[in-house]
């Protein structure tokens, strides 16, 4: 211990005494004089105590209120810079994806021509079937190439080749060249066990470019043509889904209603029973 | 006219477009082959110039530059300054340039040059602080990728993993190269599979640091102070943001059981995706944000499933493999990585989105966690291939994978960041 610090103790001692004479001094000369002075130090004496407490619980309260503000500051710089990052990544992904679709197209008109001149049998990206010339995969909002697919028949590609075309294009988001491939499976192949499927895929397209109203219509046929299909519990919710998306609540509570009476055990009903819960709540 | 670039180079060009086209058809792991489609390139060393310190940071420099471009995936790198045993096939471009140190500053001045006409077909200038020169290398190496294949490189993105002191595990952050290992976290709790926002400027993660279970929090690499995003009773686990970061799918049990929700950016209004009897869990969304891949034990055993990402359509991505789990989406959505139980651990595995063409990529050792580049071009996984739990990088044309220095420490879960853009700045 510091010599200051055992000092501290032997000061508050002395202090102790001399109140200790002072009451004694007190007891020993009567008078109210001395009796309330001595009433009037110690009620003084709590006042201090008190003032010290409300001052050090005032210190504590500026201080949760300096954290506070503090955290809340933080969080808006947070917030403001997560805002100014994400404007600024969107205007650069914009120019990327503008400078990697001209270097695609360039990329690719030059490939053609290379495969021209060397005379090669086979194209070298094997276009969708239906998609045109190459190059008009450049235009669809996903970088990449379109799906390759096994070499297909002279008679042009089989039922499930051409469905699982149109899916991959789905799944990579290549959904003007997935809709031009399940539109061509429906044309050939509408009374095939995967034409439910691809009528959903319709759907999907649409419903993954934002266009509810027609994704809509394309759900709603799902039901119509097929509706003991297994794809009719998921084509109820998605058309619930669009009507939902247009604003349409009445209709697609109608709907999820529907699919929860005639579809009970699919999962897709326990999805909508969550979803008209929802609206009830 | 300026010529394009193009035209000095479109046999290669052409080749590369073949040879990705073929990979996409299999990109079964095949060490011998792999490396043969690679474009031969030469760097050369970078010219000094400036204060006394441009000689010794030019060097460093020409060595982080040639491993970059290694690692890209793209090319086959001969150094001019180290022949090496072999010889090289004849190159087809060379890389180099002037660096130039000045007190506090660099500059750059990159420059590839075609090997047949010898005419530059790149000349880009860098500058930024001394104290960051590795950035504008990897930015160098990235503008060349780009010049190459059309798409820019990864050298500059950040890989976020788990590592393990003591019984702690906190979250850290390096380079993709390795360098610059740091800790985000010191809360001596446990912190389990972060996740990077599309725009590289959040890290999701689950940790039990709040004392109540596993919970989801969020911070900023560059602030560190973490966020609280879930904290509902039960289970916080496995985050993941949707493609355009409005949406974080995860695992929430609060309902009784593990299933898998979708909550808003900022942790709030959720919404049930699954609804089954089994546990839900490690969400993995599609590039599109159409879909999701997470795994379910609902037949038995953990295997991957696939479903909408509004929680329809739900099926098994695999029949033929048993236990699989850990899925992660390609960037280009044509391919899902899952783990696959072996006797001993886990071997990684890939296969379509429709779960055909399974094929096993990455074995030896239990490999674990497999997380995409944001090319394409690589995974990054936990192995313990070498003895004790550590980070790997395997290219998917087949090079021998990669193990990264976490400074000897345990490290898990490993996360590779989207693309960061921006300038070098002081």
């Amino acid at each position: 211990m510091t010599p200051a610090g055992a000092a501290a103790p032997l000061r508050r001692g002395a202090g102790a005494i001399a109140v200790l004479v002072l009451l004694g001094s007190s007891a020993l000369t009567p008078g109210c004089y001395t009796t309330q002075l001595g009433l009037l130090r110690s009620g003084l004496d709590s006042l201090r105590a008190q003032v010290d407490t409300m001052r050090a619980n005032d210190a504590v309260a500026a201080r949760l209120i300096e954290d506070t503000r503090r955290e809340v500051g933080e969080q808006r710089d947070l917030v403001l810079s997560a805002q100014a990052r994400q404007s600024s990544t969107q205007r650069d992904l914009a120019d990327l994806v503008s400078r990697l679709e001209g270097r695609l197209d360039e990329v690719l008109s030059r490939v053609t021509r290379v495969s021209e001149r060397s005379g090669a049998s086979r194209p070298p990206v094997a276009p969708h079937p239906d998609a045109g010339s190459v190059p008009a995969a450049g235009g669809t909002a996903a970088p990449g190439t379109p799906a390759t697919s096994a070499p297909a028949s002279p008679s042009g590609p089989s039922p499930s080749q051409l469905f699982d075309l149109a899916t991959r294009d789905l799944t990579e988001g290549r959904y003007p060249l997935a809709l031009q491939g399940y539109r061509e499976f429906l044309a050939k192949f509408p009374d095939t066990e995967l034409a439910d499927n691809a009528q959903y895929g319709v759907g999907e397209c649409f419903f993954a470019q934002a266009a509810f109203d027609s994704a809509a219509a394309e759900y709603a046929k799902v039901g119509e043509r097929w509706p003991q299909g297994d794809r009719a519990p998921a084509a109820l919710y998605k058309l619930a889904l669009s009507q939902e998306r247009l604003g349409r609540s009445a209709d697609a509570r109608a709907t999820f209603e529907d699919l929860v009476k005639r579809f009970p055990a699919s999962s897709e009903a326990g999805l909508a029973r969550d979803r008209i819960g929802a609206s009830r709540r | 006219m300026r010529t394009s670039p193009f035209a000095m180079l479109s046999p290669w060009v052409a080749l590369l477009a073949l040879a990705s086209a073929a990979l996409a058809q299999d990109v079964r792991l095949d060490i011998r082959s792999g490396a043969s489609s690679r474009l031969p390139i030469r760097c050369l060393p970078l010219a000094p110039a400036g204060d006394r310190d441009a000689r010794t940071s030019s060097v460093q420099a020409d060595e982080v530059l040639a491993s970059d471009l290694q690692a890209s995936a793209v090319f086959q790198v001969a150094k001019a300054w180290d022949p090496g045993v072999l010889a090289p096939p004849p190159a087809q471009a060379d890389i180099g340039g002037k660096w130039t140190v000045n007190g506090a500053s660099v500059r750059l001045a990159g420059e590839v040059v075609d090997a047949t006409s010898r005419k530059a077909i790149l000349t880009r200038e860098y500058r930024g602080p001394l104290a960051r020169w590795r950035e504008l290398v990897h930015r160098f190496a990235d503008d060349i990728v780009m010049q190459f294949t059309g798409e820019p490189g990864v050298a500059s993105t950040k890989m976020a993993f788990v590592a393990q002191e003591g019984r702690a595990k906190e979250l850290w952050v390096m380079d993709a190269d390795g360098w610059g290992a740091h800790p985000l976290t010191a809360d001596g709790s446990i912190v389990q599979s972060p996740a990077w926002a599309p725009d590289a400027s959040l890290l999701l993660f689950t940790s039990y640091r709040g004392g109540t279970g596993p919970q989801l929090w969020v911070l900023s690499p560059e602030q560190r102070k973490p966020f609280l995003v879930s904290g509902r009773p039960g289970l916080n686990t496995s985050g993941a943001y949707s493609p355009d970061g409005q949406s974080i799918a995860c695992t929430l049990s609060r309902d009784g059981n593990a299933e898998i929700y979708r909550l808003d950016a900022r942790g709030g209004s959720p919404q049930r995706l699954t609804d089954s009897r089994g546990i839900d869990t490690s969400p993995a969304w599609s590039p599109t944000g159409r879909a999701i891949a997470f795994t379910s034990d609902r037949s038995g055993q953990p295997q991957v499933h696939v479903m909408d990402a509004d929680g329809s359509n739900v099926h098994r991505l695999t029949y033929d493999v048993s236990y699989t789990d850990s899925p992660a989406w390609s960037p280009k959505g044509d391919r899902i990585a899952f783990v696959t139980r072996t006797g001993a651990g886990f071997d990684i595995w890939m296969c379509r989105p429709d779960g055909s063409g399974a094929t096993p990529v990455v074995t030896g050792g239990s490999n674990e966690n497999p997380r995409w580049s944001p090319d394409g071009r690589h995974l990054v996984f936990t192995s313990n291939r070498d003895g004790s739990r550590s980070l790997w990088v395997s290219d998917i044309d087949g090079a021998e994978p990669r193990k990264l220095d976490t400074g000897g420490r345990k490290a898990f879960s490993p996360a590779w960041s989207p693309r960061i853009t921006g300038e070098v700045r002081p």
